[in-house]
């Protein structure tokens, strides 16, 4: 098996004391989370937004709108009970105070001199599934190709790959594609704005330019997936049928579209990755995509049987050409 | 004029490899599923190559192409699949349903044209 892949999460950190938030940020390097710092009174502001979270650090003696850091835990896990909060200790008195199930809220309780302890919390949390490299790297790739296909004359810039406990679905479109094996079974989803992918097409696609409508860029997003879908199947899903074992199990699926919020059931984190689409040649002023490409292996995932298929020399045929049988 | 019928679910994909063979000189008409293609190749006995996908609603491309040589009895007309799918096993499936030629997603126009035109005859 290969090395762990390095993937990141985003945790905000709303902490006021400026040595404690140099601790933080040390311990967000060495454990691969970017920790993103929000200044008092726009933590509501930032939740409403469209950031994919992993966790949320808040300390004991915060305050925002006349909430102390554990009442503002509480009201953060009303909003969203999928996001870890970890909860640093000041003085004690607001902590030493709480019961078992205002405690409950928090994922962790710390002291900054103990902060190492929180890297068994991160792992349970956020870090808690493997995703082999090659898997990684390889779906970036084979959605790197698709898009290059899918429009003419783009730049594509891909983001670190992110590992998220949010489940806020971002923009408008939005595509869910079953993907089975004998190694995982689960979804993939691509997201999107759909304004912004229609100027695209309109621009950059040779045979999308006469006539337009939210269908056709359905149909644009749907085909990106199938292609994508089909390249993770030709190049880590074996021909060996399911096992009987693997299939069969189900679980419902929850969108919510007045919170733009989507489960599946489980609380395990989705892996991600932000592919950002902008036309060639405008100095930076041209259509901006952003894509967020999301996995989540819900009904099963075992990356110790995960193998990468070799195909032959002689089986290599380019994608797009004719094969005559 | 040749005429070819293009199946797929994707209107991307149907003006894609319909806008390319139009413009190389081949007739196009598109259907929408394997039931769609069925029913367009009843009623257009000259289409001389069926170029579709293997992943639709409604009825497969190799449901489909099965269906063309068992129940239409049309050994005539040439298949070839144009889908994400590679495995051998759908290949496979393919072949044993008549299948002449696989094709896999994107559509690389200018590289399939050739084989395409040697099959119809332009």
């Amino acid at each position: 098996m290969d090395e762990i892949a390095p993937t990141v999460s985003k945790v905000l950190v709303q902490d006021n004391t400026p040595e404690h938030l140099d601790r933080i940020k040390i311990f967000c390097n060495n454990n691969n989370l970017i920790g993103v710092r929000i200044n008092d009174g726009n933590i509501m502001d930032v939740l409403g937004s469209k950031v994919d979270l992993g966790a949320i650090f808040l300390s004991e003696n915060t305050t925002y709108s006349k909430l102390n850091g554990a009442e503002l835990g509480y009201e953060i896990h009303k909003i969203r009970p999928e996001l870890p909060i970890i909860l640093r200790r000041d003085d004690g008195n607001i902590i030493d105070n709480m019961d078992e199930q205002q405690k409950s809220v928090f994922c962790a309780i710390y002291d900054i001199d103990e902060i190492d302890i929180l890297k068994s919390v991160i792992n349970e949390h956020i870090f808690s599934l493997y995703y082999p490299n090659a898997l990684v790297r390889g779906i970036e790739e084979l959605t790197v190709e698709t898009l290059k296909h899918t429009f003419d004359n783009v730049e594509i810039s891909v983001s670190q790959p992110y590992l998220i406990k949010d489940r806020i679905i971002y923009g408008q479109l939005f595509s869910l594609m079953g993907i089975e094996s004998n190694w995982c079974r689960g979804y993939m989803m691509l997201q999107s704005d759909e304004d912004n992918v229609t100027n695209m097409v309109k621009s950059e696609m040779i045979n999308h330019k006469d006539y337009i409508d939210f269908r056709s860029i359905n149909d644009v997003l749907s085909e990106i997936t199938n292609m994508i879908w089909g390249g993770i199947k030709a190049r880590y899903i074996s021909d060996e049928n399911i096992e009987p074992n693997k299939v069969g199990t189900q679980v419902p699926i929850i969108v919510n579209h007045q919170h733009k919020y989507i489960t599946f059931g489980t609380d395990i984190p989705q892996l991600c990755f932000k592919y950002t689409l902008i036309r060639k040649n405008t100095n930076g002023e041209g259509d901006i995509i952003a894509l967020y490409q999301k996995f989540v292996f819900n009904l099963n995932w075992e990356p110790e049987k995960f193998n990468e298929n070799q195909p032959s020399v002689d089986d290599l045929v380019d994608t797009g050409e004719l094969e005559f049988f | 004029m040749a005429k070819i019928l293009v199946v797929d679910d994707s209107s991307t994909v149907r003006n894609e490899v319909s806008g390319f063979l139009s413009s190389n000189g081949l007739e196009v008409i598109t259907a929408n599923d394997g039931k769609d293609g069925i029913s367009k190749l009843k009623s257009n006995p000259d289409i001389k190559l069926i170029l579709s996908d293997v992943n639709m609603p409604i009825m497969d491309g190799l449901t489909m192409a099965e269906k063309i040589r068992s129940e239409l009895g049309n050994s005539s007309v040439n298949i070839i699949m144009l889908t994400t799918e590679s495995s051998d096993a759908m290949k496979n499936r393919g072949k044993a349903a008549g299948v002449k030629g696989w094709i896999v997603k994107p559509f690389n126009g200018p590289g399939a044209l050739p084989g395409i035109k040697k099959l119809v005859g332009a």
